[in-house]
């Protein structure tokens, strides 16, 4: 017979209002920790994005939304750069390297960046860690040459030696259908007029996975890149001016990209682009143009013009010394940018801790719900601990007969409303893992943003510490109402 | 050897009006007295007075030597702990727990050694019969009462003060449970004070006291 056994026997006792008021703050709990983990995991997701660029450059209005659109892949920015301004701003520092990046084509609901080689050789989706290409495979080189993030690859099934049409615009998935996947039989029948109606609503229904195997067969045609352009473009003439009219996204059949590379996972959100060859996007954008200007369409992508060849944006990083990310020319470069109304300059690391400060007050509210709750946690653990010193008044008085003292019989009742904030909070931070996970995977696979679940241990110790303090406090009223229980006149017979 | 209890010119004063004094009562170390009178008269507050759980107006009541009206607090509770059993018309044992359980809560706030408290417990319940793992409430009200009257004596008191301990019983099983508590009582070395309002018991014990005859207690006059 222990104090403790005394605590536990009258907690099981009332197990019901016990379990509730032990879930009511472990809910609390879990809230607050996931709360406070995801923005701390969300931070530092955003931060790792970044990657190594130290500038990005772009024709959006606003520094912060040059980030989100050049490097986070929200939206296509919808002001371009001329190829002329892309060279001079290349030109116009020693940079470490500059890649320009073409938004705007989606692949399946994926974005796709239209850029060089450069872009997997020396961009590193997360600081220090390059990309790899899977083997076999190799980065991009010709115009019609696309490598698939590892979230692509897997949501798709596509593989180095496949082959595919990008969308033009965003945000198109057709529920899940087979949207701009070359299917052997459509790809090749230009005169089929039934196939061609079906662009709207980009659905090849029908053409499962399984079709894929065939591909390999298609690769042996003799069929190279620009005899896909060259029939297709000039078959599809009409149709697409139509389409491209309503400005709503559509296949581009006229250029059929070949999957030449798959990369390794990055934990990152650029797991979840396709990186095509920047010419063979101009491609796809000239096609648009000049139908709708109504001259013939171009054959290879020799024709562009300058007109063609636009971006929507540069990544770009100062020389730094081996081991450091910080470059005292950083400064100077964004100011000289920042003179050039032309263009927005973004550094990628401030607008993060812009975009954090304006989540921050949202925030806020979320850590003021969970503490809200918990605090009518605390409040349940009162009123239930008050009520049960009715009953058990009785009960307290015969402690006090066996020798118990007053102050016992107070420290018996907190520890027992401290006992259940400690359940409630390990339940919480049990709770918190779990959801936690849950949350990170729905997020990652909605948004792309990849945070690592990892739950902080110093400020879950905090908020552990706190509830169990929080939950004792919650006894004391109920305590003294425990430690003044007269004791003659609850021992009378119960009669 | 210090009386198992000394009563001295106690005056008490309940809030709502009822007075006791009591001029005198004294039981020695052993002594088995019973304490008769009606229901309601004040035999149970001079239990609780006795016990320390009620404050005195005046006097003094000493157990076994020691002034438990003089003392206060942690102090009181302990003395109490050590040197008092009580035992009531009702069991009040605690509910969902082991007759071993219950017997033990009373050596929790008492001086005796931890490691000890099982076997005590189970000393006394052997001897009173009472399976010591069995749940308080799957015994009958007789084996109860008995666990209650175990847990009385665990922490070697000097004086037993039991309220009307048989008025829940039969009058056959109430016989022997009077029986049981004055055999273990002797063996044990503990006084003993009985209160009842039944008559029958008188002759089972040697020292009877009415309690108007020993105190003066008044209800309000308005």
């Amino acid at each position: 017979m222990t104090d403790l056994r005394l605590v536990l026997k009258s907690l099981t006792a009332r197990s019901t209002s016990t379990v509730v008021t032990c879930l009511l703050i472990a809910i609390a709990v879990a809230l607050l920790i996931s709360m406070l983990s995801l923005r701390e995991a969300g931070r530092r997701s955003f931060t790792r994005g970044v990657g190594n660029a130290h500038l990005v450059v772009s024709g959006d209005s606003s520094p912060l939304v040059a980030v989100l659109n050049g490097i986070f892949y929200a939206n296509p920015p919808r002001t371009p750069l001329s190829e002329s301004k892309v060279t001079e701003i290349a030109g116009s520092m020693p940079w470490s390297w500059a890649i320009p990046t073409q938004l705007g084509d989606s692949f399946r609901g994926f974005p796709v960046i239209g850029t060089t080689p450069a872009f997997l050789d020396d961009f590193e989706p997360a600081m220090g860690e390059p990309w790899r290409i899977r083997r076999p495979g190799r980065n991009i080189e010709g115009p019609f040459d696309v490598v698939l993030g590892s979230r692509v690859a897997a949501a798709t099934g596509l593989g180095v030696g496949d082959r595919l049409f990008l969308t033009h615009g965003m945000g198109v998935d057709a529920a899940g259908g087979d949207v701009g996947i070359v299917e052997m039989t459509s790809a090749n029948a230009e005169d089929d007029p039934h196939d061609h109606g079906d662009h709207d609503g980009h659905d090849h229904d029908g053409h499962g996975h399984d079709d894929h195997g065939d591909h390999d067969g298609h690769d042996h045609d003799g069929h190279d890149h620009h005899d896909h352009g060259d029939h297709d473009g000039h078959d599809h003439h009409d149709h697409h001016g139509h389409v491209h009219a309503d400005g709503s996204p559509h296949v581009h059949e006229e250029a059929t990209f070949e999957v030449v590379g798959v990369l390794e996972p990055t934990g990152t959100h650029h797991d979840r682009i396709l990186v095509a060859s920047i010419e063979g996007s101009w491609f796809l954008h000239a096609i648009d143009r000049w139908e709708a200007a109504g001259r013939p369409l171009p054959e290879s992508v020799d024709e562009l013009e300058a007109e063609d060849r636009l971006v929507t944006g540069m990544l770009l990083r100062t020389p730094v010394r081996a081991g450091r990310n910080s470059s005292a020319m950083l400064q100077s470069a964004f100011d000289r940018l920042r003179r050039d109304p032309s263009i927005t300059v973004a550094s990628p690391a401030t607008q993060i801790d812009r975009l954090f400060g304006i989540v921050a007050s949202l925030d806020a509210v979320f850590v003021a719900l969970g503490i809200g709750i918990l605090v009518s946690g605390a409040i349940s653990v009162t009123l239930v601990l008050w009520n049960s010193m009715e009953l058990r008044r009785r009960q307290i008085a015969v402690l006090r007969v066996l020798g118990c003292t007053r102050r016992r019989v107070l420290g018996l009742v907190l520890t027992e409303s401290a006992m259940i904030g400690v359940v409630g909070a390990v339940l919480g931070v049990g709770f918190a893992v779990v959801g936690a996970r849950f949350a990170a995977e729905v997020l990652a696979s909605k948004t792309g943003v990849v945070i690592l679940p990892t739950i902080d241990v110093d400020s879950s110790i905090l908020i552990v510490a706190g509830t169990v303090v929080l939950a004792a406090v919650a006894g004391v009223a109920p305590a003294v109402r425990a430690y003044r229980t007269p004791v003659a006149e609850h021992l009378r017979p119960l009669d | 050897m210090d009386p198992a209890l000394d009563i001295r010119d106690l005056h008490f004063r309940r809030p709502g009006g009822f007075e006791i004094d009591v001029p005198e009562l004294r039981i020695a170390a052993g002594e088995q007295v019973l304490l008769t009178g009606p229901s309601g008269c004040g035999k149970s507050t001079l239990l609780m007075l006795a016990a320390g759980l009620l404050d005195l107006g005046a006097g003094s009541i000493s157990i076994a030597g020691q002034a438990i009206s003089e003392v206060r607090g942690a102090a009181r509770d302990a003395l109490r702990a050590d040197r008092v059993g009580m035992i009531f018309q009702t069991h009040h044992l605690l509910p969902g727990m082991t007759a071993r359980e219950n017997v033990g809560a009373a050596l929790l706030f008492g001086g005796v050694p931890k490691g000890r408290h099982a076997e005590i417990a189970d000393g006394l319940l052997n001897r009173l019969q009472v399976e010591p793992g069995t749940r308080i409430d799957r015994l009958s009200v007789g084996q109860q009462q008995r666990v209650a009257i175990a847990r009385a004596l665990a922490g070697e008191p000097s004086i037993i003060l039991a309220d009307e301990p048989t008025a829940a019983l039969d009058p056959e099983h109430a016989a022997n449970a009077i029986a049981l508590l004055q055999e273990i009582c002797r063996e044990r070395g503990a006084a003993l004070l009985l209160t009842s309002h039944d008559p029958s018991l008188e002759s089972s014990f040697e020292r009877v006291i009415r309690f108007s005859d020993l105190a003066r207690s008044e209800e309000p006059t308005s």
